[in-house]
């Protein structure tokens, strides 16, 4: 670690480091030339193994992972492998798994043919003979681009506040809570539907970050009350007395050891997205700009005969897609609520022990 | 220190103000401001009817359906605005239903709180009792059933619910029915005909409200088994208080501080989702006025409903707030409460 601009200044206990300096601070690590392969792997052994290790562990991550890792598949993988829906490429009002919706194909690759498969409308087609599958898998590209916008867009807006108010405190910290607050308590989906009335909002990535803005609100309430147990912590301190900037303190000894709340909130927020975007777009609040899973839900409740069951897969086959992802998510946040969370890890060994001590005692 | 009371009122006062003052902004600072699309609609309409439209009259028509006047400086007009709602209740004139957009709301606002509040209580009621009865079971078949159960109820939006609520029960069995919220043959009134068809017409929008409320019981259930481990509770056994006192008046009563809290945030979801609750049931109170303005493109409709929603939230927010003290005597004495 070299020393930076503002560590070379005279210090107020009378201490100058700007001769000699590297004869304290220099580290071991700091004399080795290291290769990037090294430090590549380094970096890929704390940031990516460790971390999907823990997660494995727990049964909820893992299935909440599988989940999560086929839904990434439909707006990355399944529009490329799918043809685009059309109108009148199949039959009207199919049935799903009817004769011939799955044949064997070869397909060529570089020259070889290997064995590949053909889906045709294996869930069914609607009235315009559109297959099911296809409208399902590129209705989800707006659904992800709202997800990542308006989430992201919270994750930011959440940890930045409360972690300013919670490090910074006084004033700052009131008057932050206090528009926290005041967020908090209007209700969300009434200003949406506002916002969405006066803007008409048609790009999914500007509708994911109007959905976004009742959703940071929780998490900097979290954030802050987290910040405010760390900044009492003597590394802290130390930190502070080093001279390092208020940002590199925020970043390092604020922000990493909050990155598992900030990822479950992030699920959480996602899970809320996905709630109100499909339910808008399900009554025609948000202008029909785009093919998501929402408008599609709609057309399909406008379709389905009532009186006829054998049609009820049209209103099926959506609602299966859309619970499926936030059942991914909300497992998947549990499982992380579980793998991360050291206090709840060190109270359920406390409560064994105790347990273990008390079962006489209690067991009259 | 400011009291705690002083403090909650103080802030559903602001919340209040600041909702009132966002509706003024939108009328007034937005670019191409629904003033201007309610002018060239009604431009529209008057040339539709064959009269003769004069622009200055039907932009005077436009001042007097949103309250807001346009001639005069910002903060006047703001002022003008303010106190025609807080004094007068006088928020604009609906442009679709040409009338006075208070009373119209105002006598739906019965409506929205009866669809709401049994869907929160009963909801919540059902999520905590099987909190505590997944928490006396922990570790047990009983207790990883019920707590799958109540993630798959998370994950499946509540609106789903309704919608095949409606579909099976509704339209194909024919048991409730599908739109409205009385029978329109029955008189209003204490009398068995009414009643019945209100509770029949109410039926499937709040069991989706159930539904959706259902979610405190997991973080009961945590809270739950977290004190139970606690040194007081063993004592509590050792002096032989009864299992049931000692259920429901040490851990029980703890257990559900962090609960209510997460109540009071509900309720500020509660009345948004009532928006498509009441859209998917045909069910005519504040949300499906609200959904309706939305359509017609009635702005002052739509204003009036948002901060009609502002108000019934911050109102239960407060009564909850103000409650809290009850069950927590600790917020009068100790100074603030760290969380909200």
């Amino acid at each position: 670690m070299s020393p930076s601009e503002s560590d070379r200044s005279p210090r107020s206990d009378g201490g100058d480091i700007t001769g000699g300096e590297d004869l304290f601070t220099q580290r071991a690590a700091d004399s080795v030339e290291e290769s990037y392969a090294v430090l590549l792997r380094r970096w890929a052994r704390s940031f990516i193994y460790a971390p999907i290790m823990a997660a494995w562990d727990d049964w909820r991550t893992r299935v909440g992972g599988l989940i999560l890792l086929f839904y990434i598949s439909l707006p990355t993988l399944g529009v490329w492998i799918t043809p685009a829906p059309q109108p009148f490429r199949h039959g009207l009002n199919m049935a799903p798994f009817q004769e011939g919706w799955f044949t064997w194909t070869t397909a060529n690759v570089f020259g070889l043919s290997i064995p590949w498969f053909e889906i045709s409308a294996a869930l069914g087609s609607n009235s315009t003979g559109q297959s099911m599958e296809a409208l399902l898998i590129y209705g989800s590209v707006p659904i992800f681009q709202m997800i990542i916008s308006g989430a992201v867009f919270a994750a930011f807006l959440g940890t930045f506040i409360g972690v300013f108010a919670g490090y910074k405190g006084g004033r700052i910290d009131g008057v932050l809570m206090t528009i926290t607050d005041v967020v908090l308590t209007v209700p969300g989906t009434a200003l949406i539907v506002v916002l969405a009335a006066v803007w008409r909002p048609e790009n999914a990535w500007v509708v994911g970050i109007i959905l976004g803005i009742d959703n940071w609100p929780g998490l900097a309430r979290t954030v802050r009350s987290q910040v405010l147990s760390f900044r009492e912590e003597s590394v802290v301190e130390a930190h502070r007395a080093l001279g390092l900037s208020t940002r590199t303190i925020l970043r390092r000894d604020m922000i990493s050891p909050l990155m598992p709340y900030i990822s479950i909130n992030f699920a959480g927020g996602a899970r809320g997205i996905i709630f109100e975007s499909v339910g808008l777009y399900f009554i025609g609040i948000l202008p029909y700009t785009n093919e998501n899973w929402g408008v599609i839900l709609n057309s399909s409740y406008d379709n389905i005969s009532v009186t006829n069951p054998n049609t009820f897969y049209y209103l099926f086959e959506p609602m299966l897609i859309i619970s499926g992802l936030t059942f991914g998510l909300i497992l998947f946040a549990q499982g992380l609520d579980q793998v991360f969370n050291v206090r709840l890890q060190a109270r359920h060994e406390a409560q064994d022990q105790d347990k273990e001590e008390g079962a006489q005692a209690i067991d009259t | 220190m400011v009291s705690y009371y002083a403090r909650r009122i103080g802030m559903a006062a602001l919340v209040l103000f600041i909702s009132v003052t966002f509706a003024f902004a939108v009328f007034r600072l937005m670019p191409g401001s629904p003033a201007e699309a309610m002018f060239q609609n009604l431009m529209a309409r008057c040339e539709q009817s064959g009269r003769t439209c004069d622009a200055d009259r039907i932009w005077r028509r436009v001042q007097v359906i949103t309250g807001v006047d346009y001639d005069k400086p910002l903060h006047i007009a703001y002022f003008e605005y303010l106190r025609d709602i807080f004094i007068y209740q006088d928020f604009g004139e609906s442009i679709w239903k040409r009338e006075p957009v208070f009373p119209y709301l105002l006598e739906k606002v019965p409506w929205a709180i009866f669809l709401s509040i049994y869907g929160l209580t009963v909801g919540r009621a059902i999520g905590i009792i099987l909190g505590a009865m997944m928490a006396y079971k922990e570790g047990s078949r009983f207790d990883s059933g019920l707590t799958l159960f109540t993630i798959l109820n998370q994950g499946i939006p509540y609106f789903f619910v309704a919608i095949l609520g409606l579909v099976f029960l509704g339209f194909n069995l024919g048991w409730f029915p599908t739109s409205g919220r009385m029978n329109p043959d029955t008189v209003a009134g204490l009398n068995y005909p009414f009643i019945a068809g209100l509770a029949a017409h109410a039926f499937l929008p709040i069991s989706t409200g159930i539904v959706a409320s259902l979610g405190g019981g997991l973080a009961f259930r945590g809270n739950s088994v977290r004190e139970m481990g606690k040194p007081y509770i063993k004592l509590a056994h050792l002096r032989g208080i009864p299992d049931g006192r000692i259920a429901l008046r040490y851990v029980g009563r703890n257990a559900i501080l962090p609960v209510y809290t997460n109540i009071m945030m509900g309720i500020a979801s509660l009345f948004g989702s009532s928006i498509i609750i009441e859209q998917i049931f045909t069910y005519p109170a504040i949300g499906y006025a609200t959904y309706n303005a939305l359509v017609q493109r009635d702005y002052p409709l739509l204003m009036g409903a948002f901060v009609f929603f502002t108000t019934l939230t911050v109102l239960g927010i407060l009564l909850a707030d103000l409650t809290y003290g009850i069950i927590d005597p600790r917020v009068n004495t100790g100074g603030d409460r760290e969380s909200f």
